[in-house]
Formats: C-alpha cells, structure tokens, sequence
C-alpha cells in the first residue's frame, strides 16, 4: 500500500518538479546529505531517527513538514519520492511488457550497433558457410584462415540482419502510407525494394 | 557435374534452414510475420553474397602474394562502410580475446 499512496503524492508535485527530478538522479545522495544537517538546526529531532531508519516509507510525515519548512526539504522528500516512483515503474514495465523492453533494446541497438549483434543468437553455421566459401572459390588451394572465417560469419550475419530491418522498414513504411496495420508480413517485394541499398553497403 | 549441382542444392537448403532459424528469432522479437517466399529470397541473395564475397576474397589474397585468406582480406570487404568495419573490427577483437583467453590453439584450420 505505501507505494500507492506515495503515487497519489506523486502527480501532486508533479507540475512543479520535473526540472529537478531530471537531475534529481545526480543530486540525490547530496539531497540525502543536506537532509539531517538541516533537520538538526530545526526543531524535529524524532523526525531525523524515523527518517534514517525508513528512508522509503517517509510520506506523511513530510507531507506535513513541506509547508512548514523550506525548499530544501522539498527536494529531499522529492528525491526519495522519485527514486520510490522509478523503483515502482521499473519493476511494473519489467515482467508485464516484454515487448516494450524489447523496442527500447531495439532502440539502443540503432545507437550501438555491436551491442544489437551480440544480442541474436543465430547465425549461418560456420562449416556451412565455410562449404559455400570453398566451393565458390577458383582456386582449390585457397585456404581460409581461422579467424577470417570468423570475421566472415559476423559479415554474412550482419548481412542478413540488415536485410531484415531493410525489408522491415520498408515494410512499415508503406504500411503507413496506406494507412493500415497489416504490413505486420514482410513480403519478398519489400527485400527487392531495400536489395539494391543494401548490396552497394556490402 | 550432376554431383556438383546435388551438393549446391543441399548447401542452398542448409543455408535457408539457417537464415530462417535468425529469421524466427528476429521476428519472435520484433512482432512481425515473414511470408516463406521472403526466406527463400533471402536465401537466394546470402547465396550470391557468400559467391561474390568469395571472389573478393581471392582476389584480395591473391593480390597479397598469399594463398591463405586472412582477416586482412576480409576486413577490406567492410572497406567502404564505416559502420560495418567497426562492429567487424569490435568482434574480430574480441575473437581474439576469447582465444587469448582460451589457451594455444593455432590459428589456422
């Protein structure tokens, strides 16, 4: 139940918080810090205890001292009410929807490329891909070393991948452009329109 | 030649095998279906890839007065794209940390 009521306090102060709660992530152990420092120069000395003891279940109590004292212990409440919030939504978004996590990893991925490709697991087997290789070659005496064909794999599984998200964007583009949400089918005239960008990137 | 064009077609298999089995954990993640012509296409372009990729190769061996292709070679694949160089270079590193790591076996097949 604390959690509850700490998120009807929440949108409360909402409105005319978000500057520092974007920073509140940094300044939150300083926050802490000045909080007992200022509790001892005022009057409320039982406060300070129940405040060290229970940092999260803090609500009420504060609520009340808002008023009374000032902006400092505003934004000492305010850290320990974001960090409660983030606690909540973090556990909340974690096992109920999977499928956003995955976006947001997609996401990053788009940022970091190498993080994305170690993510799948899959990848043309490397004495297949080895086979195709030497039986494409002109030269039967040409060797492949180890760690070329290591290298290759991660070529030819980037290859495909990039394909995939080619299509899958085409895809979703044209699905926008005729304003429905069936184009959830990659359809082979989607690779033949990302095929030609893709073979000049490769 | 029959034997030759027999093992092509079961090499084309195993690979359509392969790009679908990536294909199936793609969309498993992203919430989207792949029609079975698609794969086959795909198949149909990896193939050629793997072909012309192993022209250059040749070629870029060949070119260096070796009959063994190296990682050189195949870095000089991703030459024109920068983005594809870095994520080759980042696990061709870490190829070689594994290996660092997982004792002295030579590096050649």
């Amino acid at each position: 139940m604390p959690p509850v009521r700490s998120n009807g306090d929440g949108p409360r102060r909402l409105p005319f918080k978000p500057p520092t709660r974007v920073s509140s992530g940094d300044s939150a152990p300083k926050g802490q810090k000045s909080g007992p420092v200022k509790k001892t120069s005022t009057k409320a000395a039982p406060k300070v205890n129940r405040k060290t003891s229970a940092v999260t279940i803090n609500d009420s109590d504060e609520d009340e001292d808002n008023e009374d004292y000032g902006s400092d212990v505003e934004d000492d409440i305010d850290t320990s009410t974001t960090t409660n919030r983030r606690a909540t939504t973090q556990s909340r978004a974690g096992p109920s929807t999977p499928r956003r996590q995955s976006t947001t990893a997609r996401a990053a991925a788009c940022a970091n490329p190498g993080a994305a490709l170690d993510e799948l697991e899959h990848s043309i087997p490397r004495p297949l891909l080895a086979k195709i290789l030497h039986q494409s070659l002109d030269d039967k005496s040409m060797r492949v070393g180890k760690e070329a064909m290591g290298v290759l794999e991660m070529y030819m599984k980037v290859f495909v991948q990039e394909a995939l998200a080619r299509s899958r964007h085409e895809s979703s583009s044209k699905a926008e452009g005729r304003g429905d949400a069936t184009g959830t089918w990659l359809q082979v005239e989607d690779l033949e329109k990302a095929a030609p960008q893709l073979i000049l990137d490769f | 030649m029959a034997t030759n064009e027999e093992t092509e077609q079961r090499l084309k298999s195993a690979l359509w095998y392969a790009i679908g089995q990536i294909i199936d954990e793609d969309s498993l993640r992203s919430d989207s279906n792949v029609t079975p012509q698609f794969i086959g296409a795909l198949t149909e372009m990896a193939w050629a890839q793997i072909e012309t990729v192993a022209k250059d190769l040749e070629c870029f061996a060949k070119h260096a007065g070796r009959t063994q292709i190296s990682t050189d070679d195949v870095m000089l694949l991703a030459r024109r794209n920068e983005g594809l160089e870095s994520v080759m270079r980042t696990h061709l590193e870490t190829l070689r940390a594994e290996k660092a790591d997982g004792g002295a076996r030579g590096g050649r097949r």
